[in-house]
C-alpha cells in the first residue's frame, strides 16, 4: 500500500495528523499546479490551494483507493481552477480593472523562488528565460497546456495523465505533441524563418 | 513515399515517444541523416522542453498549514450554523440587528426598545428588518432552534433566549 493510502486510511479513523501529512506531502504540487495552469499567484493562488484541500478533506472519508491519491488530488485541482477562472473571468469583465493576479505570463509572481546567487547579469538572463518559458506555456491553448503542465512539471505519465483530464491516451498524446511543436517553435534555438531557408523543399527517403 | 521536411517536422513529437512503426522511423531517421536543418528541429525540440525547466515553482506561503486548519474551523462553523451564518460575518453590528429583530419575530413582541435589552446594543438597531426576514426565511426550524439556543454567539442574555425558545416550541 502506497504512503498516501496508509495516511488516507489512518484519516478515516480520525486521526487528523494524517491529513496533515497529506497535505504536507502534496501542498506544494497542488499550489504549483495551479499558479502554473492558472496563472494566479499570491494570494488569488493559495485561496484555491486551500479550497483544494478543504473539498479533499470533506470527500476523503468516501475516498476509494481505485485511483492514486494523486490522481485524484490533481483533478479536483483542476476542476477548481476552471470553475475559479471563469468566476475571476466575470468578475473582471464586471470590472474591467486588473488586479494582476490572474493570468500575468510576463511579471514574475511575488512568491517566486529567488534566483540562487550570480552576478547581476546572469540573473537577469535567467529572469528572461523563466519569463519567455512561461509566455510560450501560457499562450498554449488550455488542453493543451494542461497536459504540458501535468507532465513536465509534475512528472505524470501519460496514462496518469489520462486519469487527471479523464481524456483517452490518443487524446493526451496529440495534445503533448502538438504542444512539444509550439514550444519548439517559439523556444527553440534556431529560428523558424532561418529553418525554412535552409531546408530542403524535400529530401530523399 | 518521399518525405518532406513538414511532414518529418510533425512526425519528430511521436519520433521521441517510440511510437512511430517501424518503417516510419526508418524513413524519418534517414530523413534527418541528409537533412541539418530538421536535425536543428530535433535538437530543438528537445532542447525547449528542457527549458521549460527555466519556470520555477512558486514557494508556498510560510503559514499555509495554519492558514488551513484555520479555514477548516471556519468552514465548519459556517456547516454548523446553516443559513444563519451571514451572523457571523464581520459586519457583526448589522448581523447583530438582524438577530434582535429575528428574536423579536419569534417572540411576538416586535422590537420597540422596551423587554429585550441586550447589552451592547445601541439605538442603531432599527432598519435591519429586511435581513432578519431574510434570516427567518432561510431558517429551518432547528436550525432556528440551536440559534435561540445559544450555540451561536450574540449579545443575548440565557433568559431571552430562553423566552424566544418557549414562544417558538409552543406557538
Ligand atoms: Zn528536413
Amino acid at each position: 500500500m502506497d504512503e498516501d493510502l496508509e495516511l488516507i486510511e489512518r484519516f478515516k479513523t480520525g486521526d487528523k495528523t494524517a491529513f496533515d501529512e497529506l497535505m504536507q506531502r502534496h501542498y506544494r504540487s497542488v499550489l504549483n499546479l495551479i499558479y502554473r495552469f492558472t496563472g494566479a499567484t499570491g494570494q488569488p493562488a493559495e485561496d484555491l490551494a486551500q479550497d483544494v484541500f478543504l473539498r479533499v478533506y470533506r470527500a476523503l472519508p468516501r475516498f476509494e483507493a481505485r485511483a492514486r491519491f494523486f490522481t485524484y488530488l490533481y483533478k479536483v485541482t483542476m476542476n477548481l481552477c476552471l470553475k475559479e477562472r471563469a468566476r475571476w473571468a466575470r468578475h473582471r469583465s464586471r470590472t474591467v480593472s486588473l488586479d494582476g493576479n490572474w493570468e500575468d505570463p510576463v511579471s514574475p509572481g511575488p512568491r517566486a523562488i529567488p534566483d540562487p546567487a550570480g552576478s547581476a547579469q546572469d540573473r537577469f538572463e535567467r529572469r528572461e528565460v523563466a519569463g519567455e518559458v512561461r509566455e510560450a506555456v501560457m499562450e498554449l491553448p488550455e488542453e493543451q497546456r494542461a497536459a504540458v503542465i501535468l507532465h513536465r512539471f509534475h512528472h505524470l505519465s501519460y496514462e496518469e495523465i489520462t486519469e487527471v483530464l479523464g481524456i483517452s491516451l490518443p487524446a493526451v498524446k496529440s495534445r503533448l505533441h502538438r504542444a512539444k511543436l509550439a514550444l519548439q517553435r517559439r523556444l527553440g534555438e534556431g529560428t523558424r524563418e532561418s529553418l525554412e531557408e535552409a531546408r530542403q523543399p524535400e529530401a530523399a527517403g | 513515399m518521399a518525405t518532406t521536411c513538414a511532414q518529418v517536422e510533425e512526425l519528430l513529437p511521436a519520433y521521441e515517444d517510440g511510437d512511430l512503426s517501424v518503417e516510419e522511423t526508418r524513413r524519418l531517421e534517414r530523413h534527418l541523416q541528409a537533412c541539418p536543418p530538421c536535425r536543428q528541429g530535433l535538437a530543438d525540440l528537445r532542447s525547449s522542453w528542457e527549458r521549460l525547466g527555466a519556470w520555477k515553482d512558486l514557494e508556498p506561503a510560510p503559514a499555509w498549514r495554519q492558514d488551513f486548519w484555520r479555514n477548516l474551523g471556519r468552514d465548519e462553523e459556517r456547516r454548523r450554523l446553516g443559513p444563519w451564518r451571514f451572523l457571523r460575518s464581520r459586519h457583526w453590528a448589522s448581523a447583530a440587528m438582524a438577530a434582535v429583530l429575528a428574536l423579536g419575530f419569534f417572540t411576538g413582541t416586535w422590537w420597540q426598545g422596551a423587554p429585550v435589552q441586550p447589552t451592547g446594543m445601541a439605538a442603531s438597531v432599527l432598519i435591519s428588518r429586511d435581513l432578519a426576514e431574510i434570516a427567518l426565511a432561510s431558517a429551518e426550524p432547528q436550525e432556528a432552534e440551536s440559534f435561540l439556543l445559544g450555540e451561536v454567539e450574540g449579545p443575548f442574555s440565557p433568559e431571552i433566549l430562553d423566552e424566544a425558545l418557549s414562544s417558538v416550541q409552543a406557538p
